[in-house]
């Protein structure tokens, strides 16, 4: 008898333990369906928001809308520079008229133009040319003594070389204060 | 009984909706004229077109190629056994300059609701967007030939100097182009942390701002500082540009005299309006005919610069 009763009572027990997992796995599916849903709303894919935009996507009404449409009986093209110092520089847009001529100027002085954009693959081997390193140097040597033209360059180009000699900093030499040492209005002087 | 009569007078004054009021559009229906007000606050007006060289009388002659021949120049002669000089074209390249007139315009379907259901005219608005948008068509057109030009003064990756300027100048001068010289800019190339301002600004922070080191400011400074512009720099009439197109960080002004660009008209602006029964709407469309090309390519130089936006 006692041993029926200890049977009952273990099977009772086991039941309530699987009601209960049971009950914390709905409460999980539910708490899952729940932030799905919150989630959904955030990225506008829920069944409220799909339907408004559909009601939208279906609705004809274009009273407020005005369409507008560009007219013309050309469109401008870009040309590319394929060889050079310049490749890969767009020129144009322009009329296909004037591409014409413009391919045919740039051709006579040594620089092809083409329709197609010249790849990154194309640039970065024309870059390794000789004729490109050449160009390159040319043109920085020019820019060096194009950039003297402005003062700044010269002044700071000064200041360094004094710095160097007389292991002054170059900050000192200019008299520039650092931000804690300029006073403010009223300050004491 | 007479805090009632107070209550009822103030909602007949709020709440009336008499004979002519006007009522409350949707923001759909007002975006519209929103549009219109900020594309006129936006819009650069048309800046290239009247420095360049006009063609006004072709709009009254048959054909849509407008062809300039460039004659070479002669050589004088010092004794009066004259040779005669061939007048023709071989020698320049890019001879004859050709331009081909197209169309340009563009038409909007201006709905009866919503003209209905606006309170500004939208035919009026609908008027001046389509002008606006040939302005900058136009202007595009033109500015897009500087790159076009093959004197080139500046690089992809270079910031603008005065040797760049002074570099245009004496191109331009050497080739006796009639002044006046106009420089156009992209407005980056003017006003940026990299532009020419730079040139003329006189700040305290030298430490941020090196170029104050280098010294003051000059009258073309003090303008900058005072208005913001200056109408003359370097020797150029200055303008600002901003249809000139922009690539990563850089862009392509140029430096030239009238003679440099072409601007050959066909046919004036115009706007045509037509009622569509079924749509029930107006068709409003607005139309210019024009061509532009180089007219002398050594009478420009591109001024292609960082912008540093």
């Amino acid at each position: 008898m006692a041993k029926a009763t200890k049977q009952k009572d273990e099977i009772q027990a086991e039941e309530q333990n699987e009601l209960e997992a049971l009950r914390a796995k709905v409460a999980q599916l539910e708490e899952e369906k729940k932030e799905r849903e919150e989630r959904e709303l955030a990225s506008g894919n829920s069944n409220l928001v799909k339907e408004l935009q559909e009601i939208r996507k279906n609705n004809k009404s274009g009273a407020g809308k005005i369409t507008y449409k560009d007219i013309h009986d050309h469109v401008n093209i870009p040309l590319y520079h394929t060889n050079g110092l310049h490749i890969g520089k767009v020129v144009g847009p322009i009329h296909p008229g004037n591409a014409e001529d413009v391919y045919l100027r740039f051709q006579a002085i040594g620089v092809r133009l083409s329709i197609y954009k010249p790849t990154a693959e194309q640039i970065e081997r024309h870059k390794q040319s000789k004729e490109y390193k050449e160009a390159l140097a040319k043109f920085e040597r020019k820019r060096k003594l194009k950039n003297k033209s402005k003062k700044e360059s010269e002044v700071e180009r000064l200041t360094q070389e004094i710095a160097k000699l007389t292991g002054v900093p170059a900050n000192r030499i200019n008299k520039i204060k650092s931000p804690e040492e300029i006073s403010g209005i009223g300050a004491e002087q | 009984m007479k805090k009632r009569f107070m209550f009822m007078l103030l909602w007949a004054l709020t709440n009336q909706n008499g004979a002519g009021e006007t009522t409350v559009t949707t923001m759909t229906e007002a975006i519209p004229t929103a549009v219109s007000s900020a594309l006129l606050e936006i819009e650069e007006a048309d800046v290239v077109k009247s420095l360049v060289t006009e063609y006004g009388n072709f709009g009254s002659v048959p054909g849509v190629v407008h062809s300039t021949p460039i004659i070479s120049k002669l050589t004088s002669e010092a004794d009066d056994s004259l040779s005669n000089q061939a007048i023709d074209s071989g020698t320049y390249t890019g001879s004859p300059s050709q331009a081909t007139v197209g169309v340009h315009g563009s038409t909007v379907f201006l709905k009866e609701i919503a003209v209905l259901g606006t309170v500004d005219d939208m035919m009026a608005v609908a008027g001046q967007l389509i002008g606006q948008s040939v302005v900058t068509r136009r202007d595009s057109d033109l500015v897009g030939l500087f790159s076009s030009l093959t004197q080139n003064e500046g690089g992809s990756n270079v910031d603008i100097v005065p040797a760049d300027l002074f570099g245009a100048y004496n191109f331009l001068r050497t080739r006796n182009v009639r002044a006046p010289y106009e420089l156009v800019l992209h407005p980056g190339h003017i006003w940026s942390a990299v532009g020419l301002i730079t040139m003329f600004a006189n700040v305290a922070d030298a430490n941020h701002y090196t170029y104050a080191a280098g010294g003051g400011v000059g009258s073309v400074g003090e303008d900058f500082m005072r208005n913001g512009w200056a109408g003359r720099v370097f020797g150029f009439n200055l303008y600002a540009d901003s249809n000139i197109a922009v690539t990563s960080n850089n862009a392509s002004g140029a430096a030239f005299g009238r003679n440099a660009f072409k601007y050959v008209p066909k046919r004036e602006f115009r706007i045509d309006v037509l009622f569509s029964g079924p749509e029930v709407g107006w068709q409003v469309t607005g139309t210019e005919m024009w061509g532009e090309a180089v007219l002398k390519n050594n009478f420009g130089v591109e001024m292609q610069f960082n912008i540093d936006t």
